[in-house]
Formats: C-alpha cells, structure tokens, sequence
C-alpha cells in the first residue's frame, strides 16, 4: 500500500488537473477564470479537516499522553496552515476577479485570515518550549482553543452580510444551480486534494517520526 | 446532605478565587508605577487620536470603537504579563500548584484580576477620549457600557489563558501576542462592530447579532478552560 498510494494520489490528480483545465466549460460571466475556485474550495475543506484532525488529537494526547498523538496534531496543524493559506491566495485571486479587489474585508475573508494566524501562533508556540512532554500538554491546550475560530469563520457567512458565495450544498431553502460538469469536477477535485492531504500527513508524521529517532539517538550518544 | 456538599464546594470556589483576586490587587498597589503606565498609556492614545482628527471633527463617531478599543486592548497585554507570568518569573506559581485551590478558582482569581485591570483602564479611556474629541453616545451609554464590559469580559479569559500558556515557553513576553491575536478577534471584531454601530445612533436590535457572537464565545471559552486547565497548570 506504501507504494501504490502515491501513484493512486498521483492519478487522482492528474484527472482533478485535466477536469478543472480542459473537461470543466467556462463560466457565464468569470470565463475561465473561475477554475481557481476548483483548488479554493477543496484547499479550504482540507484545512478545516487538517485542523479538525488537530483538534481531536489534542483531545486524545491530553487524555492518553501517548505522543503518537501530539505528532498528529502538530503535522496536522502544520499542513492545514500550508492548505489554509493556499486557500486565501486563491480566494484573494478570486475576489480579484469577481468583486474587483484583492482583500475586501469580507467576513469570511477575514475569519480565515484568523484561522491561518490561529496555527500560526500554534507553530510558533511550539516552537518556544524545548521540553518535549511539556510542549506536546500545553499546546494540546492551545490545539483546542484555537478550534473555536473555524465555527466562527464557517458561521461568519451566516451571521454577518458577506459578499462570500454561500455553501455550495445548501441545507435550507436556498437551492444554487450548479451545472453538473462543475458540480462534477469540485467533487473529483476535492476527493484528489484529500487524498493528497491523506499522503503529505503520512510523509509528515513520518518525518517527525525520524528527527524524533535521530535526537534521541544523539542524546543517548552525548550521555 | 449532597446539596451542602455542593453548596460548600461553591463557596470554597469562591473564597480561593477571591484570595487569589486579592493577591494579584496587593501586588498591583505596591507597584503603583504599573497603574501610572496605564494612566499614561490611556491619556497618549486619545491625544493622539485627538491630534490625528483634529477639534470638533464631525466624522469622530466613524472612528470611536477603534479609538475605544485600541487603547483597551494594549492595557490588556500589560495584565496578561502581570497574570500567570509574573507567577512564573517570580518562582511562585510552584505555592499555587501545592496549595489546596481547585485549577479553576486560580484561573477565575486570574481572569477577574485582568477584567478589573482593563475596567479601571476603560474608565479613564472612555470619558477623557468624550471630553478630548468632543462626542457622546446620546441614549445609547448602557449599551455602550455593556458591549464594552462583555468584550473585556472575554478578553480578560483569553488573557488569562494565554498568561497561563506564556509561561511554558522561551521567550514569554514575546510569545503572548502571538498567542492572544489569534484568539482575540473572536471577541474583538464584534465588540468594535457593535460599538461602532452604537456610535452612530443605531438600537439594541442591530446590535443583537454581536452581543450574540460574544455570548456564545464567552461560554464556549469559559467552557473549554473549565475543562483543560488543569492540564495546563500541572504538570
């Protein structure tokens, strides 16, 4: 399975690529120019995933102090940055395109930008405490407590007016006309995104896993 | 019997929180140059606000809540070093650990100490930045008031918190509005909202979605520190 899945994550890809470039028409009044939402929102559903991941591992070290879980965490959260700010690059371009400005204040514009600076302050935090085990407790806090931005960022569209579309699958009344090409290529492209996450996770706790090894192999050497 | 038990258990709660509340007072009045520094701090930015826009400017009510909330939040930071911090850099938060107080009455002791903190800074903010720049609130001054003692509310939580995280790492002062921004904005973009709308004569009812955010975010937060602080005091 080790071999097979990135060639699986590699094949998804490359179809999510060719339905989002070529398969996927133009829109109405954006052109091609609406394919960037095609990496937007699978990028933004895959950093709420990322820091959801965060957040329960936070939980269960907290509960276990097994470090297998704070090793999530941490390269969860690490990787759920990189897929949130991809996600405020692509939105910014979008915004560009549809609403004629970079930045426009939008609530849930903003609300991401405070999730993206959530985990950073998360990483960073990390970063300023050596002991390991102390390290792995408070910041199983902190992964907890940072959680409660992305209700706030999902929420934001509803609460205050916002030029953001609203979500795609609606639950009440509201009902969006999709055409089932575009429909068609986010899910793919989500589903190829995902498992790309699923694959940089593994590569990630692994290369933790490894410097983990390495250090204490080197303490051990020093005494 | 149970109902005494519980009932006990409450008032313990209380009385250790308020010996801690009374502690970190003690310790703010024998530092009186702290209490200066706020002072100095609250009368600086409405100067300069005062300068920026000029005497009698009409447009003033556009800028009150950034102008209100600016200075709040920088008295903030200097409570939430005085907080958990100072416990640590003074060696006594190994006496708080031992001593026979629940996690939860400290952090309660803490929180209240911040939230008296940035309500002694928001008393000298608010009537000198109406006197400096000339603008009142009409009929809205409870509104006003409670907006602004429920942002402090939530921002003395965070605070404490994060005072109680900061300690753990190198570099603690360094590190708290690291911590603190990401936090804040949940309580802090609908406080400016809500006092901004108040500002330019707006009701009760188009206030009510941020007294709502700030409700829910207050009990979420108290909440989830109910919960994990203990993990974050002991070790």
């Amino acid at each position: 399975m080790k071999k097979i899945y990135p060639a699986i994550v590699f094949i998804a890809n490359l179809a999510a690529l060719y339905m989002i470039f070529l398969w996927a028409p133009p829109e109405r009044t954006l052109g091609d120019f609406y394919r960037v939402f095609f990496i937007h929102t699978p990028s933004a559903w895959v950093s709420y995933l990322a820091f959801t991941i965060t957040f329960l591992s936070s939980i269960l070290y907290l509960k276990t102090r097994n470090f297998k879980w704070d090793l999530y965490a941490s390269s969860s959260a690490l990787l759920g940055l990189l897929f949130c700010i991809i996600t405020i690059i692509t939105g910014a371009i979008w915004a560009k395109v549809a609403w004629g400005l970079y930045w426009n204040w939008d609530p849930r514009q903003t609300t991401t930008l405070v999730l993206m600076l959530a985990y950073l302050g998360y990483i960073s935090f990390r970063m300023a405490i050596n002991d390991k085990e102390q390290r792995a407790r408070v910041s199983s806090v902190l992964g907890i407590l940072a959680f409660i931005s992305i209700p706030l960022s999902y929420l934001s569209t509803i609460i205050w007016a916002t030029i953001h579309p609203m979500p795609l699958i609606p639950t009440s009344k509201l009902q969006i006309g999709v055409e089932p090409a575009i429909l068609q290529t986010l899910l793919t492209s989500t589903f190829a995104v995902t498992l790309l996450f699923l694959w940089m996770f593994y590569v990630t706790v692994e290369m933790y896993r490894t410097i983990d090894t390495i250090k204490s192999v080197k303490m051990e050497n020093v005494k | 019997m149970e109902d005494e038990v519980s009932h006990n258990q409450i008032t313990d709660f209380f009385n250790d929180a308020w010996q801690i509340l009374l502690k970190d007072l003690r310790l703010e009045l024998r530092r009186k140059y702290e209490i200066y520094s706020i002072i100095i701090l609250a009368f600086i930015s409405n100067l300069s606000f005062g300068f920026a826009l000029g005497p009698s400017n009409p447009n003033v009510t556009d800028f009150i809540s950034g102008m209100l909330w600016v200075p709040i939040l920088f008295i903030g930071m200097l409570g939430f070093t005085t907080g958990f911090v100072r416990e640590m850099d003074r060696g006594s938060i190994e006496g708080l650990r031992v001593a026979p107080i629940s996690p939860q009455a400290i952090l309660a002791g803490k929180t209240v100490y911040i939230f008296l903190l940035m309500c002694g800074g928001a008393i000298i903010i608010i009537p000198s930045s109406m006197a400096i720049l000339n603008y009142s609130f009409h009929s809205n001054g409870f509104l006003v008031l409670l907006v602004i003692v429920l942002g402090i509310l939530n921002i003395a939580v965070i605070g404490s918190i994060v005072s109680a995280l900061a300690m753990y790492s190198q570099s603690r002062a360094l590190i708290i509005p690291a911590l603190s921004m990401p936090l804040l904005p949940g309580t802090i973009i609908p406080s400016i909202l809500a006092t901004g709308k108040l500002a330019v004569g707006a009701d009760m009812n188009s206030i009510i979605p941020e007294l709502q955010i700030n409700f829910a975010f207050l009990l979420l937060m108290i909440a989830t520190l109910w919960i994990t602080f203990e993990y974050v005091l002991y070790d």
